[in-house]
């Protein structure tokens, strides 16, 4: 070892329920976004068929 | 330029991150005016699950902030980014924030801000770029008026016209058969 060098220990692994905790949070998060997309998407068509001055 | 993006962004995610914890300004613009209205309004439809996410949120900002980009990398892993998802993202980045200043953790919602204008402007910010960024948002979420009340005027000005359409289509066929 060099001296005055010190050894960055790698970052620990996630815990088995953190990573759960996040794979679940990410998977509600982009069922969410998703649905909004889609709502908005069919509102914005809806709006310049029938409101073309909006 | 990647520098201005981050910097807008972490302005408009400050201000919301503030607003929603109960401050009473102003919005600063008509970008940060949007972005209060479409995450309120998307918080509300989905109050459980945000709710469920506040106990995410520890009492150091810098775990909260590596949780956020690890649900942020597996967020968009899958089908990529769209407004919807982002907006998602901002609103779930809320939760954190308002239970991290709720733990008198006062700059969480700052961190919480910077970590994700860095996420949004470094690692996506060539989608945000090619969307237009936050002009893009605006366009997207509120080109039918920046109040509510304008929403649901243009939504009912849009069913009532839909409606006409079918029951002119229905008198129609009445009269040809």
């Amino acid at each position: 070892m060099m001296p005055g060098r010190t050894i960055r220990k790698p970052a620990p692994p996630a815990a088995p329920a953190e990573r759960d905790a996040v794979a679940e949070c990410a998977l509600e998060l982009r069922r969410i976004g998703d649905k909004a997309d889609l709502q908005q998407k069919v509102l914005n068509l809806i709006t310049k068929l029938f409101c073309p001055k909006t | 330029m990647p520098g201005s993006l981050k910097e807008e962004t972490a302005l408009l995610l400050e201000d919301y991150f503030q607003h929603r914890a109960g401050g009473a300004a102003l919005p600063p613009s008509a970008t940060a005016a949007e972005l209060r209205r479409a995450a309120a309004e998307l918080e509300r439809r989905e109050r459980p699950f945000f709710r469920s996410c506040a106990p995410l949120a520890r009492a150091e900002p810098r775990e909260a902030a590596a949780l956020l980009r690890k649900v942020a990398a597996q967020l968009e892993a899958e089908g990529g980014l769209n407004w919807g998802r982002l907006l998602a993202l901002v609103v779930f980045t809320g939760t954190l924030a308002a239970a991290l200043a709720e733990s008198g953790c006062e700059e969480g919602p700052s961190r919480l801000a910077a970590a994700l204008a860095a996420y949004l402007a470094e690692e996506q910010g060539e989608w945000l770029e090619e969307h237009g960024g936050w002009d893009g948002f605006c366009r997207f979420f509120g080109r039918h008026g920046s109040q509510p009340a304008d929403q649901n005027s243009t939504l009912s000005n849009a069913i009532m016209a839909a409606a006409g359409f079918g029951i002119a289509g229905l008198a129609f066929l009445l009269v040809v058969r």
